[in-house]
C-alpha cells in the first residue's frame, strides 16, 4: 500500500520488477518445453489423446471452479456444498433426459436452470439472513457442509444410489487431423463449456454486473457507500454461480458416461484446488486453475496409474503456491 | 449564510439528536446535532476517537441511529439502506481503502454510475476526469497500483459522479505528502464553488477550518464547539484543547 509506485522514469525497483517478469517469461517457456518434451517421449499421439481428455476435464472443472470462486471473492464464504450443486444439476438433467425423454440439450438447460434456482433460494432462505445476523464465518462454514449433505441426501433419496447415466450417444466420434478422435460427446462438452467460460470471462472483464461482482470482492461496505444495490448483485452471484456449477454437473457426467450421488462432492476438492492455484476469489485464475489442472491430471496418467490423478493436481497445487503463495493470478493483497 | 444553518428545517442536511454505537450499551455519539446548508462547506474537528467517523456512517447509512435521525431537505434518511442514500444525494468518501483496487480508475467510478444511462454516465465520467487531471492518465490503470494521493483523486471523483447535493469526507488529507493535501484543499474549494455541499473531517485543523464557512468540534460523542472557521479559530479554548499551539504546517 505504501510502496506503490510512482510514474516518471523508471526508478530502481521498476527494473528490478522488469527483470523478474522476465526471469519468469523464461521459466514458464523452459517449463512448457520440458512438458512437451515429458508428453512427447510417450509417444505423440497418446500425448495428444491426454491432452484431448485434459481439455474435457479442464472444462468442467473450470465452470465449477469459476462458481466457487465467484461465491468466495463476494462473500467471503467457502461453499462446501459447491459439488453437491453439481451433482443436483446433473441429476436434474438426468431426470429430464432419461426419465421424462427431452432431448439432452433442453435436459441441460433444465438443470443449469434449476441449479440457479437452488443457489438463489439458499440464498434468500440462509444466506442472506444469517448475515443479517451476522453470522460468523466459521458458522457459515458448518451450514455449508450441513448444506451439502442434505443436498447429496435429498438426490440420493429421489435417484438411488446406484449409478445412472444419461442418455447419450457415447459410440461416435469425430475424426481430427493427424489421425485423432474425440468422441462426440466429449466434443460438445468442450465446446458448451468452453463457450460459457468465455461468456462468462467476458461478463466479468466487461458487463456492468461483472465489475460490481469485482467491486464487492474487493470492498463490500465500499461498494455499499458507492451506491452499489449489494443485495442485487449477491443474488446475482449466486444464480451465476449456480448456473455454472449445474452445467459443469451435466458436462462432467456427460463426459464420465455415469453419475452417482457422490460424484459432486468427490470433485470439489479439485474445484478448491484449481480455484486456489488460480489465486483465490479471482474467477479469472480459477478459470485458469482448472483449465490447468484438468490437463496436469490427465497427462499425468501417460507416467502413473489414474488411480492418482487427485494426487498430482495436489503436487501441482503445492508447488505453485511454494513459488506463487497467493496462486497463479493472485497478487500480494492490493488493498 | 451562518445563521439560517441552526435554524430548524431549512438546512440541506440535518443531524438531529443522533445517538448511535457499534456495540450495545456503548454510545459512540451521545446526542449529535449539526446542520449543512446549501453550498456550506462545514468541518468536522476534534480528538481521535472522538466520533467523527462514525457521524458521517450515521449519515451515510452504514450505521443506524439509535434516537434521532438524518434528514436531508427535510426527507428522512435514517432507515435507508447505503445505495438509496447514495442514489438520494449524498457522496461519501471514506478515509481508509476507498477505492476498488482491482477495478481501474475508470471502472471505479463507474460503480457510482448505476443510476444512469450508459452514455450520461461516460459523459460523467469524463467531465470528472478533467476536474481531476491528476488521475485522468492513470484512466486504464487499477487503482490499487496508485499512490495514495491519486487514490484519494479517485475516490473524490468517484463519489461525485452521482452528482450528489452534499459530499462527506473523512479526513482526506490524511497521510499524504505535502503536494497532495494542497491539491485535496484545493478540489475541495473547487467542488464547493459547483455548488455541492462538503462536510469534511479534518485532522489538519487549522487550514480546513480557516477555508469553511462553519465548523464543529466534537469531543467523547458530544458537540463542543460550534461557530464560524474563523471564529473558531480565534476562540482560545478551542485553540488551546483541539489546534494545539500553533506550530505553523497546518
Ligand atoms: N467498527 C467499530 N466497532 C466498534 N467500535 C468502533 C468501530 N469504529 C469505531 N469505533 C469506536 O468508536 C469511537 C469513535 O470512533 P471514530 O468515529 O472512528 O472516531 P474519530 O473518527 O473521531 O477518530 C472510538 O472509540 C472507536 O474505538
Ligand atoms: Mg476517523
Amino acid at each position: 500500500m505504501l510502496n506503490a509506485a510512482r510514474r516518471g522514469t523508471p526508478s530502481p525497483a521498476d527494473t528490478r520488477a522488469a527483470a523478474v517478469r522476465a526471469a519468469r517469461r523464461w521459466i514458464a517457456a523452459a517449463l512448457a518445453v520440458a512438458v512437451a518434451a515429458l508428453l512427447a517421449s510417450r509417444g505423440v499421439e497418446t500425448a495428444a489423446q491426454a491432452t484431448i481428455n485434459g481439455l474435457v476435464t479442464g472444462t468442467y472443472f473450470a465452470l465449477g471452479a469459476v462458481g466457487l470462486s465467484l461465491v468466495f471473492g463476494v462473500l467471503r464464504l467457502v461453499n462446501f456444498a459447491h459439488g453437491d450443486m453439481l451433482t443436483f444439476g446433473a441429476y436434474v438433467a438426468l431426470l429430464l433426459n432419461a426419465a421424462l425423454g427431452w432431448p439432452i440439450v433442453p435436459a441441460t438447460l433444465g438443470g443449469v436452470l434449476a441449479t440457479a434456482a437452488l443457489a438463489a433460494a439458499s440464498e434468500l432462505a440462509i444466506w442472506r439472513p444469517m448475515r443479517a445476523r451476522r453470522a460468523g464465518g466459521f458458522q457459515l462454514l458448518l451450514i455449508t457442509v450441513g448444506l451439502a449433505f442434505v443436498i447429496r441426501n435429498g438426490v440420493q433419496l429421489v435417484a438411488g444410489a446406484d449409478p445412472l447415466q444419461l442418455r447419450l450417444d457415447v459410440t461416435t466420434a469425430v475424426a481430427l487431423p493427424g489421425g485423432l478422435r474425440i468422441g462426440t460427446v466429449e466434443l460438445w462438452v468442450v465446446v458448451t463449456g468452453l463457450g460459457a467460460l468465455l461468456a462468462v470471462a467476458t461478463l466479468l472483464r466487461y458487463g456492468r454486473l461483472g465489475k460490481e461482482m469485482r467491486a464487492l470482492a474487493d470492498n463490500l461496505s465500499l461498494a455499499e457507500v458507492a451506491g452499489i444495490d449489494t443485495g442485487r448483485v449477491i443474488l446475482a452471484t449466486w444464480l451465476f454461480a449456480g448456473a455454472l456449477a449445474g452445467l459443469a454437473g451435466v458436462l462432467s457426467s456427460a463426459a464420465a458416461g455415469i453419475l452417482t450421488p457422490n460424484f459432486g462432492f468427490q470433485l470439489l476438492l479439485s474445484l478448491f484446488a484449481a480455484t486456489i492455484l488460480g489465486g483465490i476469489g479471482n474467477a479469472y485464475g480459477a478459470l485458469a486453475g482448472g483449465l490447468l489442472l484438468g490437463f496436469a491430471e490427465e497427462w499425468s496418467t501417460m507416467f502413473v496409474d489414474a488411480r492418482w490423478k487427485l494426487a498430482v493436481g495436489f503436487v501441482i497445487l503445492i508447488l505453485t503456491l511454494l513459488v506463487r503463495p497467493n496462486g497463479l493470478l493472485g497478487r500480494p493483497a492490493l488493498k | 449564510m451562518t445563521a439560517s444553518a441552526t435554524g430548524a428545517g431549512t438546512a440541506m442536511l440535518e443531524v438531529a439528536g443522533v445517538v448511535a454505537g457499534y456495540v450495545p450499551d456503548v454510545d459512540v455519539l451521545a446526542g449529535v446535532d449539526i446542520a449543512v446548508d446549501r453550498g456550506e462547506l462545514v468541518t468536522v474537528v476534534g480528538p481521535n476517537g472522538a466520533g467523527k467517523s462514525t457521524l458521517l456512517k450515521v449519515i451515510v447509512g452504514l450505521l443506524r441511529p439509535r434516537v434521532g435521525g438524518v434528514r436531508l431537505r427535510g426527507r428522512r434518511l435514517d432507515r435507508l439502506a447505503p445505495h438509496e442514500i447514495v442514489s438520494r444525494g449524498i457522496g461519501y468518501v471514506p478515509q481508509l481503502e476507498n477505492v476498488f483496487p482491482s477495478l481501474t480508475v475508470e471502472e471505479n467510478l463507474e460503480m457510482s454510475a448505476a443510476r444512469t444511462s450508459r452514455d450520461e454516465a461516460r459523459r460523467r465520467i469524463a467531465e470528472l476526469l478533467e476536474l481531476f487531471p491528476a488521475i485522468a492518465r492513470a484512466r486504464r490503470r487499477p487503482a490499487g497500483l496508485l499512490s495514495g494521493g491519486e487514490r484519494q483523486m479517485v475516490a473524490m471523483a468517484r463519489a461525485l459522479v452521482p452528482q450528489p447535493e452534499v459530499l462527506l469526507l473523512d479526513e482526506p488529507s490524511a497521510g499524504l505528502g505535502p503536494e497532495y493535501v494542497e491539491l485535496v484543499f484545493q478540489k475541495i474549494v473547487e467542488i464547493r464553488r459547483t455548488g455541492v455541499s462538503v462536510l469534511v473531517v479534518e485532522q489538519n485543523a487549522r487550514r480546513a477550518l480557516a477555508l469553511s464557512d462553519r465548523g464543529y468540534v466534537l469531543e467523547l460523542g458530544r458537540k463542543r464547539f460550534e461557530g464560524t472557521g474563523p471564529a473558531l479559530l480565534e476562540n482560545e479554548t478551542v485553540v488551546e484543547l483541539y489546534l494545539g499551539r500553533r506550530q505553523g504546517g497546518g
